[in-house]
Parts: C-alpha cells; structure tokens; sequence
C-alpha cells in the first residue's frame, strides 16, 4: 500500500507513479498515455502507429495502473453508460472509466489481465463511446 | 460475456431529496423500495442555496442479500467502488454526481446504506460539496460540541461513549463531517454505531447484551447503536473544543492548550491527500481546516478507564463555560 507524504495511506491508489509515458495513434485516436506497467506500455507501442503530426487533434489522455493488488475475479465485463462516464469493470478487480468530455482514460488492471488483452478487448469498447 | 447498463435519466422517474451530514443529496432512481430504504434521510426542506449533489441510481436484478466485500481505486476526478460484480458506484467528484447501479437485494438493505454506502459517500465526495470528513469523535454538550481526534486506538470511541454514559449527547464516535454553514463550523454524524474493542468489556458492562462480531475493517468488535449508547443522538452541532487524544501511562488525566498552529497541521496532516486536478476543493477543505483550528484546542491524555477522563473532562468543561483558566 503506498502512502502519501501526510502518512494516510492512499487507498485509492490515487498517487502511484506512472513512470511509463508515451504518445502514439491506436484505433485512429490520438493517445497520451501513462502507465506504470512497462510490458503495458511495449504492448501499446507494438499496437499502436508512430505519432505523426496531429497537434491540431486533441489527445485522449489515458491513464492505466496495473493494480498489484486488485482481487481476482470472474470473466464477467460489465459496462455501465450514465454520460459522460462509461465505466468497464472485468470481474472487481479491473476498472476503467472513460470521461467522454474531457477524452479521459483512467484504469487499473488486475495483474492476470494481459495487457494484449486490455488493448484488444478491453479499451475498445471504451473507445467506441468517445464522440 | 459483456453485460451493458446504460443508465438513462430519464427512466429514473422517483425523485427524493435526501440531507447526508448537512449536504443535500437530489437522487433520482427507478426503485420506490430504494427510495423507502432512505426515508430517513429525506431532507424536510430543501434550501436551493444548498450546498448539493445528484445520485442516479438503477436497480436491477434480484442479486445476493450478502453484501460482497467492497473494492475502491481513484484517480483524478473519478473514484470507484464495487460490491462484487453486480454493485458499482461511480463518483464524479468534478461534476458532483454519483452513478450506480445496484440490485433489488442492496436496495431494500437499511444496513448497506446507513452504515456502508452513504458514509462512504460523504467520505468520497464530501470535499466536491464542502463537507470534510474528519477522523474524530464527536459529542456534545448544552449545543456546543467537544471533538475528540486521535490515531487509531487512542480510544477515540471509548471515550466518546463513556461522555454518552455521563450525559453527552452522541454524535459519532470515529468519523465526523464539518462544514462551514452560513459562516460557522458545524459538526455532522451519520448515525452510525459506534465501534468498541471487545476489551472494552470492564469499561462499559451493558456490552454483555451484545455480541462481538466482524467490524467492516475486518477487527473483532461491538457495534452498538448510537440510540443505545447515549440519552440523545444528535445529527449535528456547532463544536467548540477540539481535543486531541493521546494514550498515556502517566496516573490520571491530563489537558494542555494547543496552539491553532499545531491543531492546523494535525488536521492538514490527518485527512486524504486529493490530486491536483481538484484544487477548488482542497480550497474549500483549507478554509474548514482554518475554522476548525479557531477552535478551543486541548491536549488530553489520560491512564485508567475512561471514566478517569470523563470525571476530569465534566469539570474541565464547567470551568471553561465559567471562563476559569485551566
């Protein structure tokens, strides 16, 4: 568990250090993306295509912890859609919401979650809501 | 297998406004049940100049009655909470707004909302709509309150309930929620029980009728309910002491001032740190912490049962109300 300098533990995980920062297209959207899970972000590397000049485009920021101690769950994926929140959750332990108006991605991935898995099933469906 | 909820205002047809620690709650769900699990709170009147936020809730599928253990994670604006797989709350702390969806058997449980859900809640959102949630005791007196912080275990709730036994009135024993209302700090409670060790048996006898159970935080614990525990429970109160409870070894009971300086850095130091992208609130949160340190604080530290504090305390107060130096 970390904790933040005032020694409350972050329960959230709202503090954990994404030292992993790249920018690349994926699935036609410009991604930002921080992460502290370094194969995640090989992953996204090899999915994605070099960034080209799109600073007339603004960004999807994404966000994506893996969660060393996210519980296990089942298979199920449950997407909840109140707008502008669309909310993943596989089983309890993986979690992603994307803010469609702010094209905001935050996440956090159980660690049986492959990251092949999230940048193929998982972040498309997501993707499909951003306008 | 994807299961897809989209949550549509527009088939949330019962409206109730609910008033949670001083902050107006719109909810808006599908379910009468939900609505009459949260009678309680329902607001008498609403000002519409009410500090507020809005709760969507969907109620689907019959689900366990057992509640799954819950699981939360946050970042930014946005903080998220499961009940197993079928229970999920997504807080939006930049737009004030909860989105749920939860099923028929959470719905009709009193004992989900009132001591799990709508705690929490407070705890998550309160700095979006000026409420600050503190890790303190909370009793009162003649209409002024006495907070009572400490680390856990100081003895946080067994002080608050032996001030209960003696004639406070009881506002919460481990959680408080402050909040600046038309220029003055008020204190809130949530009603919840209140949380004793199983050794605090030889303080408190009445404890033999009840059973040790699990606490939410996994301890062994009573939970014994504000209405049990104090003459009057109180949802609120303007505090005037702050006490800052320390464990001692040394032989009775012992209070020394403590500057608004210190009391403002323990404060600053005790609640949860918020990211940068909600600096309104930790704006906001400042200036309650400032009211907060204006108070009457005090160092207590005390050896024995708590009934030792409690005997001090009650003439420490009296002198205090008659203007005596301590």
């Amino acid at each position: 568990m970390s904790t933040n300098a005032s020694g409350v533990p972050d329960l959230l995980r709202r503090f954990t250090p994404m030292s992993h920062c790249l920018s690349l297209t994926v699935r036609g959207f410009h991604v930002s993306l921080q992460t502290n899970d370094a194969e995640l972000a090989a992953a996204m590397k090899r999915a994605g295509e070099a960034q080209t000049d799109d600073s007339q485009r603004r960004p999807l920021l994404m966000s994506l912890i893996r969660d060393g101690d996210a519980p296990p769950g089942s298979a199920q994926v449950t997407l909840l859609a109140p707008w502008p929140l669309v909310t993943l959750l596989l089983g309890t332990g993986t979690v992603l919401t994307l803010d469609c108006e702010r094209r905001e991605l935050i996440g956090f991935l159980a660690p049986a979650v492959p990251a092949e898995r999230v940048i193929d099933d998982l972040l498309p469906l997501l993707l499909d809501h951003v306008p | 297998m994807i299961r897809q909820i989209t949550i549509d205002p527009a088939e949330l047809r019962r409206r109730y406004d609910l008033r949670i620690a001083g902050a107006v709650c719109r909810l808006s769900t599908n379910s009468r049940r939900l609505g009459e699990t949260l009678c309680r709170w329902e607001a008498a009147e609403v000002e519409t100049s009410a500090a507020a936020f809005s709760m969507h809730i969907l109620v689907a599928g019959e689900g366990s009655a057992n509640t799954a253990p819950p699981h939360f994670r946050g970042m930014k604006h946005v903080v998220i909470a499961s009940f197993g797989e079928d229970n999920l709350f997504v807080f939006d702390l930049a737009r004030r707004h909860v989105a749920a969806k939860v099923t028929e058997a959470i719905a009709v449980d009193a004992n989900f909302w009132d001591r799990i859900l709508l705690p929490i809640t407070m705890g998550v959102l309160g700095p979006a709509v000026g409420v600050l949630p503190v890790h303190a005791a909370c009793v009162a007196m003649e209409g002024e309150g006495v907070l009572i912080a400490g680390a856990s275990g100081a003895g946080k709730s067994t002080l608050s309930v032996a001030l209960a036994q003696s004639g406070f009135n009881y506002l919460s024993d481990d959680w408080t929620y402050l909040a600046v209302e038309r220029g003055r700090l008020l204190a809130h409670g949530m009603g919840v029980p209140a949380k004793l060790l199983p050794d605090a048996l030889q303080h408190f006898p009445f404890l033999a009728r009840y059973r040790v159970g699990m606490a939410l935080n996994q301890e062994p614990a009573y939970e014994v309910p504000a209405q049990e525990i104090a003459a009057q429970v109180e949802s609120s109160c303007a505090p005037r002491w702050f006490l800052f409870l320390e464990r001692s070894t040394k032989k009775g009971c012992h209070v020394e001032p403590v500057s608004p300086e210190q009391a403002r850095s323990y404060v600053e130091r005790s609640v949860e740190r918020l990211p940068p992208e909600l600096d309104d609130m930790r704006r906001m949160r400042r200036a309650i912490i400032e009211q907060i340190s204006l108070l009457s604080c005090w160092k207590l530290s005390y050896a024995g049962p708590p009934q030792t504090a409690v005997a001090a305390l009650q003439q420490f107060f009296a002198d205090q109300r008659q203007g005596v130096a301590v």
